[in-house]
């Protein structure tokens, strides 16, 4: 994958293409399987989702940015420690601004905020695109692999949220007959969760290059 | 030498930029604290007029501070304790509100660092009005899963009752 992206950056790929990349073909949850820990943690609930994944685009974007605006002068032997310097710094701006401003979204996602460091997703995009694109389209494979990343939490926690705990988006659904499964709510059951969702995915993607064909 | 100067600089320019950040966010944060933990005071004690500070107690660990509440005319509600009991993802805070006879009027957290969804399960109300009416709490149910959690939250309202009796004892003395 990384000589090809390497070709497609020689080449020149649209910027709405780098875009769709991130979000479906290579969705760094669904397809690349990258970042599993904060992703099992934080899609019990809608809520959490969101803004765990909003945090993580708003990290991406602009370390994205970053490392290819020094990409040219950071030497190779120093690369990963520059990388990882960039990136502590905006997740823990991230995590003063929602401290600030959303307290309520940093109070339930805790520890996972500071903990978008690292988020295997982050450096991979930095040493896959970033380190070797131009600012602009690094700037948008970060908001692409960002919210490809929101949507793949977005679909486990609408299957678990419901199913484990009742709710959605924090709203009670059903009435108090409604048992709720809290295996749902464990990393097991979003193992479970993401093995259906990953396996329709790809169900859909092979139906469309058939037909397509 | 390129190399340290490169890092240096990278680091340099990240860490004014946290400057930054932070002057922004620092006194939005304290105030978001200060307002936290009134909202958390008058939940607990619905006609608080006063807050008076209560001696610290050396050899209780997990205090951190406590307040007589009194109403309206200077009448005495109850205490309101902060206690910092070490859970699964660090040191929460923790407040407790008693009445004058030391029993728990409700518990709520400030601040809490543990894991999304399962942690965090003690913040349900579920949890929470277990502790309601104690004062020893032998018999609250810990959540399955979250023992470390539970029993952080345990710990701490313990050593909680421990300083509320602490103080009703000096002041009988007195």
């Amino acid at each position: 994958m990384d000589h090809q992206e390497r070709l497609e950056g020689r080449q020149g790929p649209g910027l709405l293409q780098v875009l769709t990349n991130g979000v479906l073909f290579e969705n760094p949850v669904l397809i690349q399987l990258l970042g599993m820990c904060p992703t099992l943690a934080t899609s019990t609930g809608l809520k959490n989702a969101i803004g765990m994944g909003l945090s993580a685009t708003a990290v991406l974007v602009c370390s994205n940015l970053a490392i290819a605006l020094v990409r040219k002068i950071v030497p190779d032997q120093v690369r990963i420690a520059a990388f990882i310097v960039i990136i502590a710094g905006f997740v823990t701006a991230v995590d003063l601004l929602l401290q600030a401003f959303l307290i309520e979204l940093s109070r339930s996602l805790g520890l996972f905020i500071p903990l978008i460091v690292v988020n295997c997703i982050i450096l991979a995009r930095a040493e896959a695109y970033a380190s070797k694109n131009a600012v602009l389209p690094s700037a948008v494979d970060g908001l692409g692999m960002g919210l490809g990343f929101t949507l793949a939490l977005v679909l486990l926690a609408v299957v678990r949220e419901p199913l484990g705990s009742g709710m959605l988006f924090g709203v009670r659904l059903f009435g108090d007959a409604f048992k709720p499964a809290a295996f749902m709510t464990s990393s097991a059951g979003g193992f479970l969760v993401l093995g259906c969702i990953m396996a329709l995915v790809q169900h859909i993607m092979h139906r469309a290059k058939r037909e397509g064909a | 030498m390129r190399l340290a100067l490169v890092l240096g600089g990278i680091a340099l320019v990240i860490s004014a930029l946290l400057a930054l950040v932070n002057s922004v966010t620092a006194p939005i944060i304290a105030e978001n604290e200060v307002a936290a933990r009134r909202e958390l005071f008058s939940a607990l004690f619905p006609q608080a007029q006063d807050f008076v500070e209560l001696p610290e107690d050396p050899t209780n660990a997990l205090l951190r501070e406590g307040y007589r509440v009194a109403g309206e005319g200077g009448e005495p509600l109850g205490f309101a304790v902060i206690v910092v009991p070490r859970g699964y993802g660090g040191t929460m805070e923790l407040a407790v509100g008693f009445d004058l006879e030391a029993r728990v009027l409700g518990i709520d957290f400030l601040s809490m660092a543990e894991t999304p969804g399962i942690g965090t399960q003690i913040e349900e109300e579920s949890y929470r009005a277990q502790y309601v009416g104690l004062d020893r709490f032998d018999t609250v149910q810990a959540i399955s899963g979250a023992t470390v959690s539970s029993t952080a939250v345990r710990e701490g309202a313990q050593a909680a009752a421990e300083a509320v009796q602490t103080w009703l004892a000096d002041e009988s003395a007195a």
